[in-house]
C-alpha cells in the first residue's frame, strides 16, 4: 500500500505524459482520454443513424447498419432489455468525462485557485443542461416571443464573445467568470421557449444526465479526498438505487398542484446511475496516479480488481434486476463501469506500451463539443424525414426508386451504407481540419 | 527497445509440448471458456418471450450472455458475444496451432508437425461424434447392441494405444503417428453409431469447423511462410463466401439451406455448401497471422503488434462495418460480417491479456487453470447441463416452480455453483499438472 501523502503529486502527470500537449490544463494533454473520447464520438455518430433507421424487426422489417450498433430496446422492445454496448454509451461517456473533469479540476485548483475551478465546473454545468435544451428544440413550433427571445441570446452570446476577446479580459479570471455568466444566462433564455416540463428538461434528458454526474462527480471528490474512501460513495448508492427499484420502483408525484410552482417530480433513478459512474471515474483517476513514477501500479492494484469485481456483481445483480438502459440501474451501472476500465485500460496501453494510435480518434477527442453539435446538424435531415417511419421505409423507397424487387438487394444495401458512410467520412474530415487550424471545442 | 519478458510461468517440459507456454494465452483461452460456460447455461434457461410464446417469461442471467436469436429470433439477428463464441475459439485455436506446427516442424520436422495437425484434425471429429451419441442416448439412455460393441472395440483400442504409448513409443517421436492411428480409429469406430448423416457429422457443427479450419490453417502455414501474403488468403475466403452467400440469398428462401440432394436413402443423401467452414477457415488463417506477426516476423514481439496486428485490428473493425450492410451477422451462418467482428475482438482480448501478462504482470486468478484445461471444461459442463435437462427445458420450466424473489436467488446458485466447481476442478487439475489436450 502506498501513503497517501506520496500519492498525489501532480508533477506526476509531467513525468508520465510529458511529450503530450493540453486540453486539461496548461502544459498537459492525454493522447489516450482523446482517443477514448474520439472513439465515443464515431460510435455516437453511427448510433444516431442506427436508431434513425431502426425497424420493427418483429414485424418482418429489417434495419439499416450492424443490430449491435443501437440500443437494445430499439431492436425488440421486450422485458427485460438485451444490453448491447451502445447501451452502456451514456455511462462510459460520463466515466471518460469524469476523469477528464477530475484532471482539469485538479489542475486548475493547484495552478489558479479552487473558485476558478469550481466556476469551470459550473459553467460546464449550464452548458450541458443548454445543450440538452438546444436538442431538444421543436423547430415546428417557433412563434413571435420564441423569436424575440432568441434575439435577445444572439445579441448576449455576441456581447460575451466579443468582452471575453477583449485583451483586459482574455486572460484573467473574468473570462471564465464572463463564460459562466453566457451559460447560466443561455441556460435561462432557451428555457422561455420550451413547453416541456422541468424535469424532463433538467433531470432527464441525457445531456442533463452528464451535468449532473459532473458536477456530483466534484462534489464527492472534494467532500471525500482520499479515493480508497471515496469509492465507498457509489457503492451506497449502487445499494439505493438497487433497493429503491426493488422496494418503490417507477415513482412519481406532482408538487403544488393547480398553482405557478406545480413541479413534476420522479424517482431520479437516472441521475443516481450517472453519478456512481461520475464518481468511480475520479476515483480511478486518482489510482491511476497511485504510483508518482509509474501509472502501471494503480491500474494493476485498483483498476483491474475494479473491473473484475463490478464484471462479477454486474452478473449477480442481473438476476434480480435486469440490466436496463432506460433507467441505469444498478446492474446497468456496473457492467458500464467493468466495461469503462477495460476500454480505458486497453487506450492507455495503445499509448503507452504499444504506441500505437488511431489520429482520426484524437482529431474527434479534441473537438468533442464541435463534433458532438455537427453530429446533430448531419442527423438532422435524416431525423426530420424518416426517424418516425425507420429503416424498413427508407430501404422500400429506395427499392421502388430503383425499381427492384427486394428491399434486402445489394443495390439498396449499397445506398443504405453510402447514406451512413457519408456524414461519418465528412465529420471525420472536419476533425482533421479542426486540428490543423489548431481549433479546440471542447465541453 | 527491447522485448518484454514473456511471463512462461512453467517449462515446457511439464507441460509435454514442444513450445513455450504463455500465460496470456492461456487466460485469453480461459476467458472464451468462462463465457462459453456462462453461456450453456442461459441457453438452458433462456426466454420464450423472444419466440412469440404466450407464456413468455424473461430468461435467468444477463440477456447479452445469451445468443441473440434466443433473444428474439428475427431477421436480421442482434449479435452478442456469445453469437461469436465459437469464432473467437476458432481464433485461439488458430493462434495455438501456429505456436505449435512452427514450433514442431522446426524441431523435429515438417512431418511430425503435419501428422500432429491432422491427429487433431480426426480427434475434433471424434469429440463431435461423442457429443451426438451423448444427446442421442440422452432421452431414455438406452443403448443398442451395436452401440455396445463400437464402444467396447474403441475402450480396447484406447487401452492398447496408451499401453503402447508409455512402453514401445514413450521416447520415439513415432508416438504422434500412433496418436494420428487411434484419432482415425476412433472416428471410423464411432461413426456407425451416429444417425446423422455425412454432411451433418462431418461439415456442419460447431467442432467439425474447428477441425477443418485448424486443418486448413496448418495447411495454410506450409503453403504461404510469409504472413503478409497468407492473409490474402484469408480476404480471398472471405471474398469467395461473400459471392456465394450472395447467390444463395437471391435463389433460395434462407441462405444458409443451400443444399443438394446427392444419393438419396444413404449417409450422403444431403450436402450443402460448407459456408461455415469457409469463413471458419479464414479466421484461423487470420489468427495464423496474427501469431506469426506477434512472435516470429519482427526482431521483437511490440514491433509486430504495433506494424502489423493493431493496423489489421482497426481494419478488420472497418471491413465488418461495411460488409454488414450486405450481409449482416448471422450466427446460424458465420458471415463475413460474424468473423470479422470476431477477429477484432479476439484481437481486442488478446492485446489485452498480453498487456497485463508482459506490462502489468498482471493475470485473473482462475482463468489460466480454465484455459489450461479447456477441453476438459467443455466436456464437464455437458454433465450439469445433463442433470439441468432432467428437471428445466428453459426459462418457463425453471420459473413455473420457482417464482419471485426465491426463482432469482435460486437461479443465481444454479449458475454460480456449477461454474465454482468446474473453476475448482480446473485449479486441483493444474496444480497436478493434468491436462487434456489433443
Amino acid at each position: 500500500m502506498i501513503p497517501m501523502d506520496k500519492r498525489r503529486e501532480i508533477p506526476s502527470l509531467k513525468n508520465q505524459d510529458s511529450q503530450l500537449g493540453s486540453n486539461f490544463g496548461p502544459n498537459l494533454e492525454f493522447s489516450w482520454i482523446y482517443q477514448f473520447q474520439g472513439m465515443l464520438l464515431l460510435f455516437l455518430m453511427v448510433v444516431s443513424l442506427t436508431w434513425i433507421f431502426s425497424a420493427e424487426v418483429r414485424a418482418g422489417e429489417f434495419p439499416i447498419g450492424p443490430t449491435w450498433l443501437n440500443f437494445g430496446f430499439s431492436y425488440a422492445d421486450f422485458y427485460p432489455s438485451m444490453i448491447t454496448l451502445v447501451d452502456l454509451g451514456i455511462q462510459m461517456f460520463m466515466f471518460i468525462l469524469g476523469i477528464s473533469l477530475t484532471i482539469s479540476f485538479k489542475k486548475y485548483s493547484q495552478e489558479k485557485n479552487h473558485l476558478y475551478a469550481w466556476i469551470s465546473v459550473g459553467t460546464q454545468f449550464f452548458v450541458l443542461l443548454w445543450l440538452a435544451e438546444l436538442t431538444q428544440l421543436d423547430l415546428d413550433a417557433f412563434y413571435w416571443n420564441d423569436i424575440v427571445v432568441l434575439s435577445i441570446w444572439l445579441i448576449f452570446t455576441i456581447s460575451c464573445a466579443i468582452f471575453r476577446n477583449l485583451k483586459r479580459f482574455k486572460s484573467s479570471k473574468t473570462g471564465l467568470l464572463l463564460g459562466f455568466i453566457w451559460s447560466v444566462g443561455s441556460v435561462l433564455l432557451w428555457f422561455l421557449k420550451f413547453d416541456a416540463t422541468i424535469w424532463i428538461l433538467f433531470f432527464n434528458h441525457e445531456l442533463a444526465l452528464l451535468a449532473w454526474g459532473c458536477l456530483f462527480a466534484i462534489v464527492s471528490l472534494n467532500l471525500i479526498k482520499n479515493p480508497d474512501r471515496r469509492i465507498i460513495l457509489p457503492v451506497i448508492l449502487l445499494c439505493v438505487h438497487f433497493l429503491l427499484w426493488e422496494v418503490i420502483g417507477q415513482w412519481d408525484t406532482t408538487l403544488f398542484s393547480g398553482t405557478l410552482l406545480e413541479f413534476y417530480i420522479e424517482i431520479p433513478y437516472e441521475i443516481i446511475g450517472i453519478s456512481i459512474a461520475a464518481i468511480t471515474a475520479t476515483c480511478v483517476w486518482e489510482w491511476i496516479q497511485l504510483q508518482t513514477t509509474s501509472f502501471k501500479v494503480g491500474f494493476k492494484i485498483r483498476i483491474i480488481p475494479l473491473m473484475v469485481v463490478t464484471f462479477i456483481v454486474h452478473i449477480m445483480v442481473d438476476f434480480f434486476q435486469p440490466a436496463d438502459q432506460r433507467v441505469l440501474n444498478t446492474s446497468l451501472t456496473l457492467l458500464a463501469i467493468a466495461f469503462s476500465s477495460l476500454v480505458t485500460m486497453c487506450f492507455y496501453v495503445l499509448e503507452h506500451y504499444y504506441k500505437f494510435n488511431v489520429r482520426i480518434l484524437n482529431s474527434l477527442g479534441k473537438n468533442a463539443l464541435a463534433i458532438f453539435l455537427l453530429q446533430i446538424v448531419l442527423t438532422f435531415p435524416f431525423r426530420f424525414i424518416w426517424e418516425s417511419e425507420g429503416g424498413n421505409a427508407f430501404r422500400i423507397a429506395v427499392m421502388n426508386w430503383l425499381s427492384l424487387p427486394d428491399k434486402t438487394h445489394i443495390a439498396v444495401n449499397l445506398v443504405c451504407l453510402t447514406v451512413f458512410l457519408l456524414p461519418i467520412i465528412f465529420i471525420i474530415l472536419s476533425a482533421r481540419i479542426m486540428e490543423k487550424l489548431h481549433i479546440h471545442i471542447t465541453i | 527497445m527491447n522485448d518484454p519478458p514473456i511471463k512462461i510461468n512453467e517449462t515446457h517440459k511439464q507441460f509435454h509440448s514442444l513450445h513455450p507456454r504463455y500465460r496470456w494465452l492461456d487466460q485469453l483461452r480461459g476467458v472464451i471458456v468462462f463465457f462459453l460456460l456462462i453461456a450453456f447455461l442461459t441457453w438452458q434457461f433462456s426466454s420464450t418471450l423472444g419466440l412469440g410464446l404466450p407464456f413468455g417469461v424473461p430468461p435467468l442471467g444477463p440477456t447479452w450472455m445469451n445468443h441473440g436469436f434466443k433473444y428474439s429470433n428475427s431477421n436480421p439477428p442482434i449479435i452478442t458475444v456469445i453469437d461469436m463464441g465459437s469464432s473467437l475459439f476458432m481464433f485461439v485455436l488458430g493462434i495455438s496451432s501456429a505456436i505449435s506446427f512452427n514450433s514442431k516442424s522446426k524441431k523435429i520436422g515438417l512431418w511430425y508437425a503435419w501428422v500432429s495437425g491432422i491427429s487433431r484434425f480426426f480427434a475434433l471429429l471424434w469429440v463431435n461424434q461423442v457429443t451426438k451419441i451423448f444427446y442421442r442416448i440422452l432421452p431414455d439412455w438406452k443403448l443398442t447392441r451395436f452401440d455396445v460393441i463400437c464402444i467396447l472395440s474403441w475402450i480396447f483400442i484406447t487401452t492398447l494405444t496408451i499401453i503402447l504409448r508409455i512402453t514401445l513409443f514413450k521416447k520415439s517421436n513415432e508416438k504422434i503417428l500412433l496418436m494420428l492411428g487411434w484419432s482415425v480409429l476412433s472416428v471410423i469406430i464411432w461413426f456407425p453409431t451416429v444417425e446423422e448423416n455425412i454432411w451433418t457429422i462431418f461439415f456442419n457443427e460447431t467442432l467439425a469447423y474447428l477441425a477443418w479450419a485448424s486443418l486448413f490453417a496448418v495447411f495454410f502455414l506450409t503453403l504461404v511462410k510469409n504472413p503478409d501474403r497468407r492473409i490474402l488468403a484469408s480476404f480471398g475466403l472471405f471474398a469467395i463466401h461473400i459471392g456465394l452467400w450472395e447467390l444463395a440469398k437471391t435463389k433460395l428462401t434462407h441462405p444458409t439451406h443451400w443444399f443438394f440432394e446427392v444419393l438419396p436413402g444413404t449417409p450422403l443423401d444431403v450436402v450443402g455448401i460448407p459456408f461455415n467452414i469457409i469463413n471458419m477457415t479464414a479466421i484461423a488463417i487470420s489468427a495464423t497471422c496474427v501469431s506469426d506477426w506477434l512472435l516470429k516476423s519482427y526482431p521483437t514481439q511490440l514491433d509486430g503488434i504495433k506494424k502489423r496486428i493493431l493496423p489489421y485490428w482497426v481494419f478488420i473493425l472497418c471491413f465488418h462495418f461495411v460488409v454488414d450492410f450486405l450481409q449482416p451477422a448471422r450466427h446460424d451462418g458465420i458471415t463475413a460480417s460474424l468473423a470479422a467482428l470476431s477477429i477484432f475482438f479476439a484481437i481486442f482480448f488478446l492485446i489485452m491479456f498480453y498487456a497485463w501478462d508482459t506490462y502489468f504482470d498482471a493475470k485473473m486468478p482462475f482463468l489460466t487453470p480454465l484455459g489450461r484445461n479447456a477441453l476438459l471444461m467443455f466436456l464437464l459442463q455437458g454433465i450439469y447441463l445433463f442433470f439441468y435437462g432432467f428437471f428445466w427445458f428453459n426459462a418457463y420450466d425453471f420459473r413455473r416452480r420457482f417464482p419471485g424473489l426465491l426463482g432469482n436467488a435460486i437461479g443465481l446458485g444454479l449458475f454460480f455453483v456449477p461454474i465454482a466447481l468446474l473453476i475448482c476442478i480446473a485449479w486441483v487439475l493444474d496444480r497436478f499438472k493434468i491436462y487434456l489436450k489433443f
